[in-house]
């Protein structure tokens, strides 16, 4: 009785209103400052990704959030904004629509930072498109090189890498079906993907080389590939991997020796050249019946003759590939891969009053850079005008006060790739 | 069985007390992250106080212009430049200002390239690099963030400051010429720092020192005054640089530090050779980056790292417009001043390229400066020169070269030109060799005499040559005719008759 009454008291002693001070953490609310250049992109990012999804758009780099080893720059504030307006109308809104808020609150990134410039792995003659970190982080390269005309690059750079990475967070959270794993089994290539094209990779199953590098990343190069390549890019891809593919030594030195040489030839068999990092040059070609001067053997009809006897379909393994990442994303976390495709082409391109793309110039027709019906803005325009609206709630002083960026320049042109 | 009741009654009192125990004041009335927030908006207050204008020596990289590689085979040493500016300084005007946006200004070598890069020039309708601006301002933001204590982050992509960090290779311009050359590698670029941790900001502070996140390279801040125009305060500096340092100057400086004299070879350049003054230009080469700056009206020399040995170190040097010379903040003993006039007179006749051909031809022709009396006995000779054959003759060019095979004798050339019979111009040169010497105060030449006999006959049908030559020769004093820091132009004048002078040029 009396250790009851102790420990009573005792227990009250600790219910003293001790003072702990303030945490060593960061728990205040830090209200966005109106004053500031880039008050609308910072409240943008705040309604749009924090709020909803706990996820911190970083665009002014910091580069202890980077790869510390390498020499990177931030991304212009307008092209940050770009990206940002883009992230939201081809990423979270389509995932948003099809996967539902809740599946974004708990697999979206919670970190999205953006790096201006690329990131060149010199000593491997490559670069890096973008990196996820545990599950938690993004980092997007090349972000002062977007250009919404160019849809392609676009996706190349950001969309297909953001949907790669993604799907590394999905992976991460639920494991794939280990029998993707078997498919390829034996033809993973770790260390040479990076000297192998892309057509000698589809012929072996593969949507990219990079696919080829590993399972876990031919799973998401599945996903990315199949979101993010438009239809007729699709198709393509899948014929090449109808074929069998070979790399063959040359004794063409460089890419202009070598396309000056086969100027008009049929490419299919004359080849495409190929010169990888350690400078070793090589022709990878459709695979046909040859003799033995290497010269085609065409049969009684005059046509060439496609060889198949490898044993390996790539464009079935593909579709084998894809069959299992369809059902892996419907079956752990509730939407079509399909709906997310159909709908992240349709933001990209024109369609008619079907639903079918307009094709042009044997083109899809971007969506971005066309004006919106009814208006003379273009929907990139109508974008950007959902991060612009908040520079209304700045001070009269504060708006426009000085341009950032590039001033305008009449020998703007289309841009080009700083890579030589 | 009571005892075990006392000893826990004991103990349970005891914890009780401890919960008595008088609170510690609080040594930390803030947490950590308040304090470097604190810290934080002090200095973005004082960066951007007085109009926050300031001008930054900056230094993207700690290289030394060349990576030198040995190579496996053969045995010999190249020199492979990582990047022609590798280790060198450039001067960039900054505004920040309370909105988060910061204006940068440059004027240099790479400003044309960052018109080419950023904006994707294409050249049309006869654009050229040289048809480009060369001053150019960009405006983005900046940040203080407080990873490292508090870091300066130029957080947005600035076409001017993040040219030193983006991993491009480098297109840049060449001044004065319609060509570019690439530097830095794709991967690497020029290599240098977007963030920088703020050292030594103080309040009222007119400079501060900015050390590179990744390269750890110090960049120092010095205040401007409010409302600087960054393109009138580069042309003034680069006025400055081309009447003392032009790129033409044929000599050395002359760098004294605690007593010990060192030459500063190539100071036009990024990055002069400061070697011991008696040494070996090549095998004790030691390069030195510099920056000149501007404050209070007066023009500053600083070098990125101190020169000098021991402790008795120099940095920065002021420039002294009465005394042409530049003298060390800590020390005005030491100094930055052209070599002595006639050192350099005396020692540029003894150097020869690799051709063995003599280094420096000094001149004298009718357009140099010279005294009334000197230029009475050359319009002299300059007369009867025109008054052979048949009045069609003309006086050139003087010419004074030294030879490496007979290095105590000075070769003279006057050159001249007449008509011969069939009215043909014919070029003829007068040569003479003298002796010439260097008595410490003056540079004598002496003993002249004709080289062929062509030359003897001009000696002796022109009456006017001895007099030109003896005022020619004989002993002189030699000083600067311009600055000391140009000695393209050397005034020798006579001692016994200071109104006796004339000026030779090496050009």
């Amino acid at each position: 009785m009396l250790l009851a009454v102790v420990a009573l008291l005792t227990g009250f002693a600790s219910c003293s209103d001790d003072d702990l001070g303030p945490s060593i953490f960061d728990t205040r609310e830090y209200p966005l400052d109106r004053t500031t250049y880039t008050f609308p992109l910072d409240t943008f990012v705040k309604v749009n990704f924090l709020e909803p999804y706990n996820v911190r758009y970083m665009y002014k780099m910091e580069d202890i959030g980077s790869d510390m080893k390498k020499n990177l720059v931030p991304a212009r504030y307008e092209q940050s904004m770009k990206l940002a307006a883009l992230s939201k109308y081809l990423w979270y809104d389509v995932y948003k629509m099809y996967a539902g808020d809740l599946f974004l609150k708990q697999n979206s990134p919670r970190i999205i930072h953006v790096i201006g410039s690329k990131s060149f792995n010199p000593s491997q003659g490559t670069e890096t498109l973008g990196v996820a970190e545990g599950g938690v982080k993004i980092t997007l390269y090349g972000a002062n090189e977007l250009e919404e005309s160019d849809i392609a690059f676009m996706n190349k750079y950001f969309f297909h890498v953001m949907h790669h990475e993604f799907g590394h967070i999905l992976d991460q959270t639920k494991i794939h079906p280990t029998n993707f794993n078997t498919i390829s089994n034996g033809h993973y290539n770790p260390l040479g993907w990076t000297d192998t094209p892309d057509s000698v990779s589809n012929g072996s199953g593969f949507v990219t080389s990079y696919a080829s590098s590993s399972y876990s990343e031919d799973l998401v190069e599945v996903s990315s590939t199949y979101i993010t390549a438009d239809t007729l890019q699709w198709i393509n891809m899948l014929n090449t991997a109808s074929y069998e593919w070979e790399m063959v030594d040359t004794e063409y030195r460089s890419e202009d020796e070598f396309e000056s040489a086969v100027r008009g030839a049929m490419r299919d068999t004359v080849g495409y050249f190929k010169e990888s990092a350690s400078g070793d040059c090589k022709i990878y070609r459709k695979v046909c019946k040859r003799d033995g001067d290497d010269h085609v053997v065409l049969d009684e009809d005059g046509n060439i003759q496609w060889v198949h006897d490898s044993g390996v379909n790539g464009k079935e393994i593909i579709l084998e590939k894809l069959d299992i990442v369809r059902k892996w994303l419907n079956d752990s976390f509730g939407f079509s891969i399909d709906d997310i495709r159909r709908e992240v082409q349709q933001r990209q391109y024109e369609t008619d009053g079907k639903g079918d793309f307009i094709i042009k110039d044997g083109q899809l027709v971007n969506r971005l850079t066309r004006p919106v019906e009814g208006t003379d803005s273009t929907l990139m325009q109508k974008l950007l005008n959902e991060i612009n609206k908040y520079s209304e709630l700045q001070p009269q002083s504060h708006q426009a006060s000085q341009s950032i960026s590039v001033p305008s320049c009449r020998y703007c042109s289309m841009h080009s790739s700083t890579t030589k | 069985m009571n005892k075990i009741h006392i000893n826990i009654l004991f103990i349970t009192a005891i914890m009780a007390f401890v919960g008595c125990v008088r609170e510690e004041d609080d040594i930390f009335d803030k947490s950590a992250v308040e304090r470097l927030d604190e810290i934080g908006a002090t200095y973005s207050e004082r960066l951007t106080a007085q109009g926050g204008t300031w001008i930054v020596e900056l230094y993207p990289t700690n290289g030394f212009g060349f990576n030198k590689l040995e190579m496996q085979e053969g045995g010999y040493e190249v020199s492979m430049p990582t990047s022609q500016y590798d280790g060198v300084g450039f001067l960039l005007g900054l505004q920040f200002n309370n909105d988060g946006t910061v204006r940068v200004g440059m004027n240099n070598a790479l400003t044309n390239q960052v018109a080419y890069q950023t904006n994707h020039y294409s050249f049309s309708g006869g654009e050229t690099f040289n048809s480009l601006t060369q001053y150019k301002e960009m405006v983005s933001n900046w940040d203080i963030i407080t990873d490292l204590g508090p870091v300066l982050s130029f957080s947005s992509y600035n076409d001017l400051f993040s040219i030193f960090s983006t991993p491009d290779e480098i297109k840049v311009s060449l001044k004065g010429q319609d060509k570019y050359s690439y530097t830095g590698n794709t991967g690497t670029g020029l290599g240098g720092d977007y963030e920088f941790v703020v050292i030594d900001l103080g309040k009222d502070a007119t400079t501060a020192m900015l050390k590179g996140k990744k390269r750890g390279t110090y960049n120092r801040l010095t205040r401007l005054p409010e409302g600087t125009d960054f393109d009138a305060y580069f042309k003034d500096i680069d006025a400055f640089k081309t009447s003392h340092s032009p790129s033409n100057a044929k000599n050395d400086l002359c760098l004294t530090v605690d007593g010990v004299k060192y030459r500063v070879r190539g100071i036009s350049s990024y990055m002069p050779n400061v070697y011991p003054y008696n040494g070996n230009a090549i095998l004790s080469e030691d390069n030195h980056s510099y920056l000149i700056t501007k404050r209070d009206g007066k023009y500053y020399m600083r070098f990125r790292s101190a020169l000098g040995k021991g402790e008795n170190k120099e940095q920065e040097f002021v420039y002294d417009e009465v005394n042409d010379e530049f003298h060390g903040l800590q020390n005005s003993h030491n100094t930055i001043v052209g070599l002595d006039p006639l050192t350099f007179f005396d020692e540029s006749f003894k150097e020869f390229n690799a051709a063995q051909q003599p280094s420096y031809t000094w001149r004298l022709n009718r357009t140099n400066a010279m005294s009334d009396s000197f230029k009475a006995l050359y319009t002299e000779l300059q007369n009867q020169v025109k008054g052979l054959s048949g009045k069609t003759g003309n006086m050139g060019e003087l010419t004074i070269t030294s030879d490496q095979k007979n290095p105590d004798v000075l070769h003279i050339n006057l050159n001249y030109s007449y008509k011969n019979a069939n009215k043909q111009t014919v070029n003829a040169v007068a040569r003479f060799d003298c002796s010439y010497s260097n008595n410490g105060t003056e540079f004598v030449m002496s003993d002249l005499q004709p080289v062929d006999n062509s030359t003897t006959t001009f000696q002796q049908s022109l009456s006017a040559v001895a007099p030109f030559f003896n005022a020619l020769l004989g002993a002189h004093a030699v000083r600067s005719n311009v600055t000391k820091f140009y000695l393209n132009q050397l005034r020798l004048t006579s001692p016994q008759d200071a109104d006796s002078w004339f000026v030779l040029e090496c050009r």
